[in-house]
């Protein structure tokens, strides 16, 4: 047996295989999770920035251990904690490089909020995992107590829903340290839950964004966009609803704000007027779709990108010219200006 | 966007049938195969723009089946090789000769990785180097999963002449 016997045989078995017909439609709900999936590993929301900020200026903390390949940005300008997922467990990295590996075991990390990470465990339970006053891991609960279907936490960090296995919605909002508060309950829900902002929600329905304000006594407002819609962002009174190629605004009576603006892929600010889009980081106006800025990351595309707070953006880059997986590094960017190396190498920095 | 650029649906399109054929020999398995590929369709669609040679989004797709399985194949469990295969019927549903069904039913008994190195060697005809880049391993591992994956095919078959 030789490797052109080996190269024979494959070849042969491949082009006997029969090759079923693309399944778009599960292509694109796969589409609509990777987009959720990228947008949701870098998520810190602002309240929960404000209680790690107050010990991130420590250099080095006890018990992290501080990454080679990292880049400091310096004791003064560290700050929240970024949870990520890493090799299926949550990891913070905290803004001057400092890694923590926690040890839980996550799916998918889906927020930061006032209470702490919000996660999917590897059985989709909805986890939260409490940050210490020190910036470690404090305690961790399961806060679904069952599978979920889909969860979002609010960009102010303050709420967060859920959709259960029996497809009824959970919202919750802080109360007492807890997310212990039904701002609703919804049975019936229907769809993919996209975003919440501790009121509304917006859900994906075959293909389209449905903004949901119970509070407000409406009637579900449908956002129609030319392309299917495949995740929404909802911040700030502003949704945007991202297609493919395309992101689309709309305020909350379902107006369209501007026209819509290619390459989707991006974060809405906490405030809803400014929208960052990959992969050029360029800064929108949501009102009027223009070009407000973009801090220079020259020779990059950024692959993820969140708002850390309403005034600092986290954005994974790769290198250019090659878009590929590897040579990855993680950002902060103050007032969407001036970015500052966090991690550089990302994969190997969080790996092992 | 410009209006002469390679829209995804169109890549997604033109280049399914090749990549499900690629997906299918990575994993052994027709519906293993339309999910992976799907999955790595789906990561390639979300950074479709940041894809600036989308003439190079087939290596993209590949990259990405390889790193989801790999990803796979680190849980030791996963790395088990079986000689319970699934059952797909007589022939394994293939119309292929017999000295190569035989073949490629011991290659599917393979450990996952050392399946896609044989894939990525000698049907992607990638180098040792490119292989052990997109496998994320060393060269050397390139050579010694290649070297056990011949011995274990040539001890399971030693009697297979290949007709040409």
């Amino acid at each position: 047996m030789t490797p052109i016997d080996l190269r024979d045989t494959l070849t042969s078995v491949s082009d006997a295989v029969p090759v079923p017909a693309v399944d778009a439609l599960a292509v694109e709900r796969r589409v609509s999770h990777a987009r959720q999936k990228r947008t949701a590993t870098l998520v810190v929301a602002c309240a929960a920035a404000t209680v790690v900020l107050v010990v991130g200026g420590l250099a080095v903390h006890p018990g992290g251990d501080r990454s080679p390949a990292a880049t400091p940005s310096g004791p003064g300008q560290v700050g929240a904690a970024i949870p990520l997922e890493a090799e299926g467990t949550l990891v913070l990295v905290e803004r001057d490089g400092t890694v923590r590996r926690t040890g839980v075991r996550v799916q998918e990390v889906i927020g930061h909020g006032v209470n702490g990470v919000v996660a999917l465990d590897p059985a989709q339970h909805l986890l939260v995992a409490s940050v210490t006053t020190d910036g470690a891991l404090g305690t961790v609960h399961d806060l679904s107590e069952a599978p979920v279907r889909y969860a979002a936490v609010s960009s102010d960090g303050r709420a967060l829903a859920w959709v259960d296995q029996q497809w009824t919605l959970h919202l919750r909002g802080e109360m007492h340290g807890d997310w212990s508060y039904d701002e609703a309950v919804q049975q019936g829900f229907s769809g993919q839950l996209w975003a919440t902002d501790g009121a509304s929600w917006v859900a994906g329905e075959n293909g389209t964004a449905v903004l949901y304000q119970p509070q407000a006594g409406t009637e579900p407002i449908r956002l129609p966009t030319k392309e299917p819609a495949i995740a929404a962002n909802l911040a700030g009174g502003t949704v945007a609803v991202l297609t493919a190629t395309t992101v689309v605004f709309f305020d909350l009576d379902g107006r369209r704000l501007s026209t819509p603006v290619d390459e989707a892929i991006g974060a809405l600010a906490p405030d809803g007027r400014t929208y960052v889009a990959a992969p050029d980081v360029r800064l929108l106006d949501t009102r009027t779709g223009e070009i407000l800025g973009s801090p220079a990351l020259p020779g990059r595309s950024a692959d993820a990108i969140m708002w850390a707070d309403p005034h600092t953006l986290v954005v994974e880059t790769v290198q250019r010219e090659t878009s590929q997986l590897g040579d990855r590094t993680l950002w902060t960017c103050p007032e969407g200006r001036s970015c500052m190396v966090v991690l550089s190498d990302v994969s190997a920095a969080l790996s092992g | 966007m410009t209006g002469t650029e390679l829209t995804f649906s169109e890549f997604m399109a033109a280049r399914w049938a090749p990549l499900y054929r690629t997906a299918y020999l990575l994993t052994g398995d027709q519906h293993e195969a339309e999910e992976l590929l799907q999955s790595a369709l789906a990561k390639t669609c979300v950074k479709w723009s940041s894809i600036r040679a989308k003439g190079a989004a087939d290596a993209y797709v590949r990259r990405s089946m390889v790193h989801q399985l790999a990803s796979r194949w680190r849980r030791p469990v996963r790395e088990l090789a079986t000689d319970e295969l699934p059952d797909r019927g007589h022939s394994g549903g293939l119309d292929v000769r017999a000295d190569h069904l035989a073949l490629w039913e011991e290659i599917r008994r393979l450990p996952p990785r050392m399946r896609a190195t044989l894939v990525l060697r000698y049907v992607e005809d990638l180098t040792e180097e490119a292989t052990a880049r997109e496998l994320g391993v060393s060269i050397g591992s390139v050579k010694s999963q290649t070297h056990h994956a011949l011995k274990r095919l040539r001890a399971a078959l030693p009697d297979l002449e290949l007709t040409s």
